[in-house]
């Protein structure tokens, strides 16, 4: 088994959940999440990955997105969490920490 | 002087219109006469010269675009623009309109590019190489390109190609503004590194950490709802036009083949005593072999409910006869009869000329009248529903 390939596609899968956590701490354009994604152990994406996804996020309603001067160009464009991106996350969020209790107790023998 | 850059996009949409108007025309010609025709041919060629193809081109100094072969045309100087970025809007059509906050000029498609001159004000272009455009205009607007930046614009205009085919595939409604975004994150990153940096090698980097393109198309998935799915705004449109000409031409084209009847009420009349008298109506039929006498088929009311046939061509409704045909002089329609004897009664079988007939082509019913008197004076003539 290809270990890397396996991360990566992992990474993949939780894209979604990954940068809707990062908007729940405030606004931020893909540039910025694509650095603090950066400086996170194990979340780090191929760089452009973030914008297919924002993308989708926004076509779902999930994130919104405007656009704020910038000082050194062009206006960047900002994300930010809608209600409906709220209440989702807060059921991934749930599902998420269900699903490491899960792997975790399977790693344990836990009930097997 | 060659110019930097230049590229004309096709305006198939308005292309396709304009021909369909065209042939439109044509039809208006048959009905009305050339006084008619002319104004509306003249305008579609208008629209189709005009709208033919949008050009852009960066040339000594200026940004210049025109429609056409060059019938209208703007030129900006490249000192005056602060920068291009892409559209971020939505519309539709082509031509010129105020869109938002400027002027936007487009033959097709749903992509522009935004540039913002040093006064603050905007011009949208339309174009289906967006990225190609924003990237030659600021490199213009910043001055000559070194050859360290014209490296990297090859490099992240090779990058973004890539990415723009992968995604095509996909028909994500978001593919511009992905398009875009990469574009903005490829100039960060080239602005984060020094001038010692800057090297062919780094450029590579760069592109390599952003992904390979096929995985925006994985990851950008498929948003087209069911009823979008295989339909752009441009076939629908397209598909109304055809059907509005296919329906004009329905409309038409039976009264442009239709023998000029003009003359019907001029017509000599050939006797035919048969006919002469008073009718009532019985049943209407799909067939004359489909009546029978004494079952009624019909079940609503007749229309026609009494006719009396004169013995000078005239009838007590708005049609005249001559032997084998009823005319209306109004329609220009000349329907055939059948007299039929059954069980010792006779009967008319008299083709009705209705809107099915006359402008959809349909098959004539029948109205089948039973003869009730030979002569045409005693009573009345109680039809009061005859077609005007």
């Amino acid at each position: 088994m290809n270990l890397e390939n396996w991360q990566i596609q992992l990474r993949k899968g939780l894209l979604d959940i990954v940068v809707l956590n990062l908007l729940n701490h405030g606004s931020s354009h893909g540039y910025e999440m694509v650095q603090k994604m950066k400086r996170i152990e194990g979340l780090q994406i191929r760089e452009g990955n973030i914008y297919p996804v924002l993308a989708r996020l926004e076509t779902d309603g999930l994130v919104a997105s405007y656009s704020q001067p910038s000082v050194d160009g062009p206006p960047r464009k900002y994300f930010e969490l809608t209600q409906t991106g709220k209440r989702a996350l807060e059921d991934m969020n749930k599902h998420w920490e269900l699903i490491i209790a899960s792997i975790e107790a399977i790693r344990k023998g836990a009930g097997l | 002087m060659n110019a930097q850059y230049r590229h004309s996009q096709p305006g198939y949409l308005s292309i396709v219109i304009s021909l369909i108007l065209i042939a439109f025309s044509g039809f208006i010609y048959l009905l009305g006469g050339l006084a008619a025709a002319i104004p509306m041919f003249l305008i579609c060629l208008f629209i189709l010269v005009f709208s033919y193809k949008l050009t852009v081109e960066i040339k000594e100094g200026f940004l210049k675009f025109w429609f056409g072969p060059g019938l209208f045309w703007k030129t900006i100087p490249l000192e005056q623009i602060a920068y291009c970025q892409p559209f971020k809007g939505v519309f539709g059509g082509w031509g010129i309109r105020y869109v938002f906050d400027g002027w936007l000029y487009n033959v097709s498609g749903f992509k522009a590019v935004t540039v913002v001159l040093k006064s603050g004000k905007k011009i949208h272009i339309g174009t289906d190489q967006p990225e190609l455009l924003i990237e030659a205009i600021n490199s213009a607007a910043h001055g000559a390109a070194t050859e360290v930046s014209s490296m990297w614009a090859e490099v992240k205009a090779d990058y973004l190609k890539r990415v723009e085919q992968a995604l095509s595939a996909n028909r994500h409604p978001r593919s511009f503004e992905i398009l875009a975004d990469v574009s903005s994150h490829l100039d960060s990153r080239f602005a984060e590194l020094k001038p010692q940096e800057q090297t062919w090698e780094n450029f590579q980097k760069i592109t390599t950490e952003m992904g390979p393109p096929a995985e925006y198309a994985e990851l950008v998935g498929d948003a087209r709802s069911p009823d979008q799915k295989g339909v752009s705004a441009g076939f629908v449109i397209a598909l109304i036009m055809i059907l509005a000409a296919v329906a004009a031409g329905m409309v038409f084209l039976p009264k442009l083949l239709k023998k000029d009847d003009s003359n019907l009420s001029k017509q000599v009349i050939v006797n035919d005593p048969n006919l002469i008298g008073k009718w009532q109506t019985v049943d209407f039929v799909d067939d004359i072999n489909n009546y029978k006498p004494g079952e009624k088929r019909w079940t609503g009311d007749f229309f026609l409910k009494q006719l009396i046939f004169y013995e000078n061509g005239q009838t007590s409704g708005p049609w005249l006869w001559t032997k084998e045909e009823i005319i209306h002089p109004g329609d220009k329609t000349a329907a055939h009869y059948y007299i039929r004897e059954m069980n010792g009664s006779t009967y008319l079988f008299f083709e009705w000329m209705s809107g099915d007939v006359t402008i959809r082509g349909m098959k004539p019913k029948f109205y089948v009248l039973q003869k009730v008197s030979q002569s045409t004076n005693e009573g009345e003539d109680q039809n009061a529903n005859y077609p005007k």
